[in-house]
């Protein structure tokens, strides 16, 4: 384990400050693809289940009262388990431009490195070549590894607001005095 | 709302280990050959280099010192009178050309020359080692005659050096170059003066005639 840590220090420093930033971003990334997942897996059926549990008690008797209350209820539900996707996107969109952002300054250093010492002096040069580099993969990793979970995240929120919509407009079929044809949403 | 504050900080921490952990490959992608360089380092390494205990003594070497060579009184030898060779060497073609001839002008010597510092040389010019000069081709083909005056100084040791030409007939210097050239090689007996040898000038006019 410290082995590992100081792998990673040693590798922070060969990339260069530009890394820190592209950890800072690939755990708030993390934290919040983990929290979506919580939320879908645990905290959603929860809370799906009591709003049905409420409209199949549900002592309305207006049929479009009753719709427009639920599509209300299932507009909250949507954006609930919608949540940070589109912040997730927004970090993984950082990602790669911050990689870029560090290949930029360690070519900077580059140069800096070829103005004092010319070009006889591979190794002076190497330093920058790979805090030009390494930055730009981290990056890539880091968007990479949250590109798969967001898509995921957006897809199987959609499926589960269309999915809830459907199953709390059969509840309404309860309600007596209904004589329209039921939608959804 | 703790219920989703509990959510996030929980996630927080597994994202923090998830970001280490990609850190983590991202490392071991780039160093991909760091941990078998690490246990190549510290494979033991066999040593073959012999040691021996005790050297063994060099055995000292008499050597024999070498025989005087044995002086054979060298044999008499009869003189016998060798014929004289008949060689029928084939005539090699010679242009028909007259010898050169140089006859350095000795009675230019002894006149008093330049009014430097430098004495004159008293001594009659007469060269201890003499190069002759040669004629050249150009002038010999051409049938060319002429003398060259030079100025020269004989050093302390009979040298000659800072040879000039003074005049020179004709002026085009057909002779100036090998006159100057053949005498700088000359020696002379240096100038005494009380038993020291200076430095002295002279000047000496070389001719160069075609004997017919």
């Amino acid at each position: 384990m410290a082995d590992a840590l100081f792998a990673i220090s040693s590798y922070i420093d060969a990339g260069g400050n530009v890394l820190w930033a592209i950890l800072i971003v690939a755990v708030a990334l993390w934290t919040l693809i983990l929290e979506r997942y919580w939320y879908h897996w645990r905290v959603f059926p929860q809370e799906f289940a009591a709003l049905r549990a409420q409209w199949e008690n549900t002592t309305l008797t207006d049929i479009w009262l009753a719709r427009k209350i639920q599509q209300m209820d299932v507009a909250r539900l949507r954006h609930q388990l919608g949540g940070s996707v589109f912040l997730i996107r927004t970090l993984i969109a950082m990602c790669p431009l911050l990689g870029l952002l560090g290949t930029v300054v360690g070519m900077i250093q580059v140069f800096e490195v070829l103005e004092f010492s010319g070009t006889g002096n591979p190794r002076a040069i190497a330093s920058g070549v790979s805090m030009a580099t390494i930055p730009t993969m981290s990056g890539l990793v880091v968007a990479l590894s949250g590109l798969f979970f967001s898509i995921d995240l957006a897809r199987a929120s959609e499926h589960k607001a269309r999915k809830a919509a459907d199953v709390l407009s059969q509840t309404l079929a309860k309600i007596p005095g209904l004589h329209c044809h039921v939608t959804g949403r | 709302m703790t219920n989703a504050l509990v959510r996030h900080s929980t996630a927080f921490g597994c994202a923090s280990l998830v970001a280490l952990g990609l850190f983590w490959m991202m490392t071991s992608m780039v160093n991909r050959d760091a941990g078998n360089l690490n246990a190549e380092r510290q494979r033991m390494v066999m040593n073959f280099i012999r040691i021996d205990d005790v050297p063994p003594p060099i055995p000292e070497r008499k050597r024999k010192p070498p025989k005087p060579p044995e002086q054979e009184p060298l044999p008499q030898l009869e003189a016998v009178s060798t014929p004289a060779p008949q060689m029928n060497a084939p005539r090699t073609p010679q242009m028909n050309l007259s010898r050169p001839h140089f006859s350095p002008n000795l009675a230019m010597a002894g006149l008093p020359t330049m009014a430097s510092g430098m004495m004159a040389y008293s001594q009659p010019l007469t060269p201890v080692s003499q190069v002759p000069p040669m004629y050249p081709r150009r002038a010999l083909m051409d049938g060319t005659t002429g003398w060259v005056k030079l100025a020269f100084v004989i050093t302390e040791d009979g040298n000659v050096r800072d040879v000039r030409v003074i005049e020179a007939s004709p002026r085009r210097g057909i002779f100036d170059h090998e006159a100057s050239r053949a005498l700088s090689r000359w020696k002379f007996h240096p100038q005494k003066i009380d038993g020291h040898t200076v430095a002295a000038h002279a000047t000496i006019t070389i001719n160069f005639n075609l004997e017919r």
